[in-house]
């Protein structure tokens, strides 16, 4: 079909690609994941435990909505292109429309892509998406002080430290900061 | 015996759905006001839309703790009236596991402020939440445009953190979100 539209391949980057959530396909790799300690400390500030899969299935569709798609809340699953594997998931949330800012977390459950890229491809489809389909002006994200590697892969998207929350968490009896990146549209560079 | 909600002036007190709801739906009518305390748009809320918030809150009791500001009765005999209703403070987003919190209070009637019940509500709300609750850490969130709350805020010790570019629109301009932190170990205990 002829469009001027110049973004048609809009989820799909050069190693991955964004897709919905599906509950029960994807359940099996939510629930390997849901006992990856580190991956979850990583990911996530609250106390780890093993999810069961119903908790699994409750949260993910607290995140999507339980009738209609959450309005305020844009989630997607992350595919490897390659064997179509699926390695993690991300997420946008809006906060105030008025303001067009969103929050964005992003976690690769599959360990066996760490480091190589994958993420960084993934978060900016996420930021494409953001400001090329939400018109979102500015996208947020807090970093944990011990996530440097994650912190490396903001930085190559273009996203700036705007400061830290000094000792927001507690981890093995030392405190660490919340590092808060953000990127405005302007400064966003499509790749 | 420690009195953790009365200072001299004020009394943290809980929110009464039936008395409160007409003067916090009065309150949403005041932009200005609305437009320092939060960075939600400003709407106004009739009263049972207010009393529908206060039963919402009651669902959301242990990661937010909301206290009515009121004016303690002068003189005070015998057992204490119920007070006027001036402001609101509130902890919330408790993250008891880190130790962390957000902290945020506002009088709303011009005539109540720079009578430096702010100041005395803060005591309260720190003592609350470093003695009481045994927090590490709070948060602060404001628009740049409220210089009242900066100044209010590094006067009593909070650092400022972070610094949200561009991240609240108004006016047809962009203006920057802070956030404040103060650490318990900051804390200058009265």
């Amino acid at each position: 079909m002829q469009t001027e539209l110049t973004q048609s391949q809009l989820l799909t980057g050069a190693l991955t690609r964004l897709c919905a959530p599906d509950a029960e396909q994807d359940l099996a790799a939510l629930r390997a994941w849901s006992r990856d300690a580190e991956f979850l400390r990583l990911f996530g500030s609250n106390p780890v435990r093993p999810w069961t899969d119903a908790g699994l299935k409750k949260e993910l569709e607290e995140v999507l909505g339980k009738d209609e798609p959450n309005p305020n809340v844009f989630a997607f699953h992350i595919r490897a292109l390659e064997g179509d594997r699926l390695i993690g998931m991300c997420d946008l949330a809006v906060d105030h429309w008025a303001h067009r800012e969103a929050w964005a977390a992003i976690g690769l459950g599959d360990r066996d892509y760490w480091g190589k890229g994958y993420g960084t491809d993934a978060m900016q489809l996420l930021l494409r998406y953001a400001f090329q389909e939400l018109n979102l002006w500015r996208v947020s994200l807090g970093v944990f002080g011990y996530n440097t590697r994650a912190q490396r892969s903001y930085e190559k998207c273009g996203f700036t430290v705007e400061g830290a929350v000094r000792h927001r968490l507690r981890r093995d009896d030392q405190r660490w900061d919340m590092v808060m990146m953000g990127l405005l549209r302007e400064e966003w560079k499509e790749t | 015996m420690t009195q953790l909600f009365v200072s001299d002036h004020i009394r943290l007190d809980a929110f009464d759905p039936e008395k409160d709801a007409a003067v916090e739906s009065a309150w949403t009518h005041e932009a200005e006001f609305l437009r320092l305390a939060d960075l939600g748009p400003a709407r106004p809320l009739s009263p049972p839309q207010v009393k529908k918030k206060y039963e919402q809150q009651e669902k959301e009791a242990d990661k937010n703790y909301h206290f009515a500001l009121r004016l303690r009765e002068v003189p005070a005999e015998g057992p204490e009236g119920p007070g006027r209703l001036i402001g609101f403070a509130r902890l919330y987003w408790i993250d008891w596991y880190h130790g962390a919190a957000m902290l945020a209070l506002g009088i709303a009637a011009p005539a109540d402020r720079g009578q430096g019940y702010g100041t005395e509500v803060m005591g309260l709300l720190l003592r609350y939440a470093f003695d009481e609750c045994s927090l590490h850490r709070l948060s602060a969130l404001m628009p740049a445009y409220n210089l009242g709350a900066i100044r209010f805020f590094e006067r009593h010790g909070f650092a400022l953190e972070v610094r949200r570019r561009q991240a609240v629109a108004r006016d047809g301009r962009r203006w920057d979100a802070l956030q404040y932190g103060l650490l318990r170990e900051e804390w200058r205990k009265p």
